[in-house]
């Protein structure tokens, strides 16, 4: 993984829906920002942003910080995620398998928690959870009870194996457990929708097969009254008018993605991704 | 997979399954781990719970101890209770064996403590 996978580019602002106050803990929570660079682009970006644009990306990343003066916290948790395991080479295609970079699962999981309090004390379900990653630092960060849920047996495995893994004495991840299954089949009871807390995903983007990430969103929002979601930022204005009213684009970030498929014929490349919080009506 | 777990799961992914609730389990191996306890979630979740699914869970696998069988009153300030609950919920976890349909009798397995609920094509 390449050092400087992400930075929290920007936060952006979909008209109708403007961001809460919150937002500007992101900012605090991802370090102070001493680097004269950055401060001069969120200025230029808060200055769009009061226009109504969307701000341009950054192309500072958020480990050039210098000092490395990231809270406690969040440096921790970046650590922990750091030694979860991933698919390796054995990621499949199909099933859109890319693993949350640490640093990116960090800073989200982080926001959700600091600004939404969304995370510590709650019941938490994590769909399509791969290797772990949001499920393990969602744990870390003190939720009640974490269940992934995924389709692949392969990657369960290495979940396993994460969910064992004590992080250096810090924490064994005990209470988070996965289920095998096709999350947008009726595996739920119909009694427990409503019943988790939150819901986090880095779904599917829906390339390989169309529609399949608002399909997650939708199941989300059975289970859970608030789902905080990955999306392709290219996806953003077809996701914000289906779901208009119900959701709230909270930052957009930079997706790092290794050389994970034969089909990439750069060694690593950046996508950019839109943490996007989803509410019940 | 901890009884909580059990708790929310369903074979109504099964073609023709109306209900498919509670499953069924068959287990051959059964681990007790202790997870920190939290007040506040175990009697925040108890009334979302289906409280006769967890009793039977848990006096299957001979782990109801003296949890009674019907839900009590005023069991947010009976923290014994609640650690009671708190133990069956998140404590016990079956490793190995099955979860049964109650419709069809159709097997789940749970293999290192993850129970596999996906369908062949023909059953979708």
């Amino acid at each position: 993984m390449e050092e400087a996978t992400i930075s929290i580019l920007a936060f952006t602002k979909h008209q109708p829906n403007p961001p809460p106050p919150q937002l500007g803990i992101v900012l605090l929570t991802c370090g102070k920002l001493t680097n004269k660079k950055i401060l001069e682009e969120l200025e230029l970006n808060k200055k769009l942003l009061k226009q109504g644009g969307v701000p341009p990306l950054s192309t500072a990343p958020l480990a050039a910080v210098p000092g490395g003066s990231l809270p406690n916290l969040l440096r921790d948790l970046e650590c922990c995620l750091e030694e979860v395991e991933t698919f390796g080479t054995r990621a499949k295609i199909r099933l859109e398998q890319y693993p949350t970079p640490a640093h990116l699962a960090a800073c989200v999981l982080h926001t959700i928690e600091t600004s939404f309090g969304d995370i510590s004390g709650r019941l938490v379900a994590d769909l399509g959870c791969g290797c772990g990653n949001l499920t393990v630092g969602a744990s870390l960060l003190g939720a009640a009870s974490v269940v992934g849920f995924d389709i692949d047996p392969d990657a369960l495995q290495v979940f396993e194996s994460n969910r064992h893994n004590d992080f250096d004495g810090l924490r064994c991840p005990d209470d988070v457990e996965a289920v095998l299954c096709d999350v947008t089949s009726s595996v739920i009871s119909s009694r427990w929708h409503g019943v988790f807390d939150t819901v986090i995903m880095n779904p599917p983007f829906g390339t390989k097969k169309k529609g399949i990430d608002l399909e997650f969103v939708k199941v989300g929002l059975q289970l859970a009254p608030v789902v905080y979601s990955l999306h392709k930022t290219s996806t953003r204005n077809h996701i914000v008018k289906k779901f208009e009213g119900r959701c709230q684009v909270l930052a957009q970030l930079r997706f790092n993605i290794d050389h994970s498929y034969k089909f990439h014929t750069r060694d690593s490349v950046d996508i950019s991704v839109d943490l996007i919080k989803f509410c019940k009506k | 997979m901890k009884l909580l777990t059990h708790n929310m799961l369903s074979s109504r992914c099964i073609k023709g399954v109306d209900v498919g609730y509670p499953l069924g389990i068959q287990a051959k191996d059964v681990k007790i781990s202790e997870v920190g306890f939290n007040n506040e979630f175990v009697s925040r979740i108890i009334p979302k719970l289906d409280w006769n699914t967890l009793y039977n869970a848990a006096d299957s696998l001979g782990h109801a101890g003296d949890l009674p069988q019907t839900l009590i009153e005023d069991f947010e300030n009976n923290e014994e209770f609640l650690r009671k609950v708190h133990h069956v919920l998140l404590e016990i976890e079956v490793i190995d064996g099955e979860l049964v349909c109650p419709e069809t009798g159709r097997k789940f397995p749970i293999t290192s403590g993850i129970p596999n609920m996906l369908l062949n094509e023909d059953e979708v």
